[in-house]
């Protein structure tokens, strides 16, 4: 099992295709999931400018893949590759996420890599649950959950994720975890076939404050075989820095804790206050 | 008195179940905000609670003062498309709001109840005080609900928006908002918890936040209801009070003048409600509609809780009589009183 997922992995490298971000727009990560709606555990704030504008992938060596981009609404729409891999995500109209799904069949190997992107719109009345639900291809990694429309993949934190086959909980299966910072993590799934990994902090060099610290990608590998065809699917998504290193929780406990004693030395007052008062 | 005939145990069940709701609801209602209830609830549930079961008004408002309005206005692009999502907003609002009125406050805000919870511990610790909050310090308070709504909820996000201050401040409320640091905590996650480091402004509203929270709590245990009289979504209640159903009505006798049960039990320290000889709703601008006030009028319909024409509670003697009982069972019961009974016989056997 664990050879065959390093098979996978290796098979995704060599086969060089890879689902990334081109040339992220001035607001570096203004057109990714979960950044664009403004709340940030880590303390800043995306714009929902930026997330309005038209979302551009770029596939490496995608020949003859077959792209398909999922609505929030489960309606489908096959995409054409542009110009050096370039796909251009049309504007649904619909606010939430969208899933891109690109399968390339050899026969007795299907390679699928899908990426989940959110676009604003119309409130499409659809939850991320139903996309998430959507048996997209024979075998899907699925984020358990997806980050949350105002929320995002950071290091250090954990996720979970799903591996599926023909819709069902693939148990005990190899599940590769790979950043393009180059960490390597692997895990088995578990009965529910949920794998759960803690993102690696890997980032070389962190600034202070998430704006200044443009996201890095991770792949999610996992692969099956069923008769003598074999399946492999990437799930692909961006992660951000860990925000623990500019952000420190001892020092908002101890901030925390000289408000209580101000609060405290107020009532205090009050009370002598209210004593003399009485007294009086 | 029957603990389920007493309006204040009524109202803590009321506000365990919107607490456990709210806080930890994503498990009904789902995970994503597209699962939320309205995005615009008109009370401080947070949406930096992964497992909240909707979001407070308040940070829409602060989003689409930022990113439509603002925006709108510095592209030059039209306004009234960047009012329509506030507009949207608004009115989801006051669909909720017409329903409960100010009692979005004094019954299901999470925060709310938390203060309550902290003014019970000081009572049981010997440290709520008892008297009303000075009048001085009352009316200076009364203005600050305003300048937090105006400022941080509308002002900041929107020079934010059209690029006059910094983009840290889009969310400049739930920035300072200490519904953030209890809700996640609540729900076992410290990360809103935390100094900010990255710029000076995230530093001021980092402090900002974590001094108010740690003085909340002290200050809930000795006064009620601290941050219930500076919080902004009481200034929101308060602008549309008048088209809520709930409301509190007061039908003034000769005797008011003299008493003034009503103020004393008020957890906000609103003293007009005694001295007020409005014949009618007298909903004020700083009332909860907890109903504290009703229960401890001893006159005859004096005062009444009215949903639309409807009384839902009066006041009555009997109520009083029973209720101020139960008030003094509930008070005479300390930590420091329980510890001097123990330590008595033993002294006594000495």
């Amino acid at each position: 099992m664990r050879i065959k997922t390093l098979m996978a992995g290796l098979l995704a490298a060599a086969c060089g295709v890879s689902v990334a971000l081109a040339q992220p727009p001035a607001h570096s990560d203004a057109a990714e999931p979960g950044t664009e709606t403004g709340q940030n555990p880590g303390g800043g704030h995306a714009g929902h400018g930026g997330g309005r504008r038209a979302t551009m992938l770029v596939l490496a060596n995608a020949d003859g893949a077959h792209i398909t981009y999922w609505k929030p609404d489960l309606t489908r729409q096959t995409l054409e590759l542009g110009m050096m891999g370039h796909l251009a995500l049309p504007r649904t109209g619909m606010d939430n996420y969208h899933a891109v799904v690109a399968e390339r069949d050899w026969g007795n190997l299907k390679e699928t890599f899908i990426r989940y992107v959110y676009t604003f719109g119309k409130p499409s009345g659809h939850s991320p649950a139903e996309l998430a639900a959507a048996v997209k291809t024979e075998l899907e990694v699925v984020p358990d959950p997806i980050p949350r429309e105002h929320y995002r993949y950071m290091a250090a934190y954990t996720w979970s994720f799903l591996v599926r086959y023909q819709g069902q909980p693939l148990a005990n299966s190899q599940v590769l975890l790979t950043t393009s910072q180059g960490s390597r993590l692997e895990a088995l799934t578990d009965a529910a076939g949920r794998v759960t990994f803690r993102l690696p902090d890997d980032f070389p060099e962190v600034e202070a404050g998430r704006e200044n610290n443009p996201p890095a990608e991770l792949n999610v590998t996992a692969s099956h075989r069923e008769g003598d065809r074999e399946f492999v699917t990437v799930l692909t998504a961006p992660y951000h820095t860990d925000p623990s290193h500019w952000q420190s929780f001892p020092t908002g406990v101890a901030i925390a804790g000289a408000g209580f004693l101000v609060g405290g030395l107020v009532g205090f007052r009050r009370r002598h206050d209210n004593k003399k008062r009485g007294s009086a | 008195m029957n603990p389920l005939t007493n309006l204040s145990v009524i109202r803590k069940l009321v506000q365990i179940a919107a607490f456990a709701f709210l806080v930890y609801g994503s498990v009904v209602v789902g995970y994503y905000t597209a699962d939320k209830l309205s995005v615009a609830f008109p009370a401080l549930t947070c949406a930096y609670d992964m497992r909240s079961a909707d979001y407070c008004t308040l940070v829409p408002f602060q989003h689409q003062m930022a990113h439509r309005v603002g925006e709108a206005i510095s592209s030059g692009s039209s306004l009234l498309m960047g009012l329509l999502p506030v507009v949207t907003t608004l009115a989801t609002f006051l669909l909720l709001f017409v329903l409960l009125n100010k009692a979005f406050c004094g019954w299901i805000c999470p925060l709310g109840f938390f203060q309550e919870l902290l003014s019970a511990i000081g009572q049981k610790l010997g440290l709520q005080q008892r008297e009303s909050v000075a009048p001085g310090i009352v009316d200076r308070l009364r203005p600050v609900k305003w300048i937090m709504l105006g400022v941080l909820v509308f002002g900041l996000p929107l020079l934010s928006g059209l690029g006059f201050a910094s983009h840290d401040l889009v969310g400049a409320y739930c920035a300072i908002c200490p519904s953030r640091i209890m809700t996640t905590l609540a729900v076992g996650d410290t990360s809103q918890l935390y100094f900010d480091s990255a710029n000076p402004t995230v530093m001021v509203l980092s402090v900002s936040a974590d001094f108010l929270f740690g003085a909340m709590v002290a200050l809930g245990l000795t006064t009620r209801q601290p941050f219930c009289r500076i919080c902004p979504l009481l200034a929101l209640h308060a602008a549309f009070r008048k088209v809520g159903l709930a409301r509190l009505v007061k039908n003034p006798s000769p005797r008011c003048g003299k008493c003034g049960l009503c103020a004393k039990a008020c957890p906000i320290d609103i003293r007009e409600i005694h001295t007020t000889e409005k014949q009618g709703d007298i909903t004020f601008a700083d009332c909860t509609l907890c109903g504290r006030c009703v229960e401890f009028c001893p006159d005859q319909d004096v005062l009444q809780l009215k949903y639309a024409t409807f009384p839902v509670f009066s006041a009555s003697p009997r109520y009083f009589k029973q209720r101020k009982q139960a008030q003094k069972r509930w008070e005479s019961w300390t930590l420091h009183g329980w510890w001097n009974r123990r330590r008595s016989p033993a002294t006594e056997r000495a």
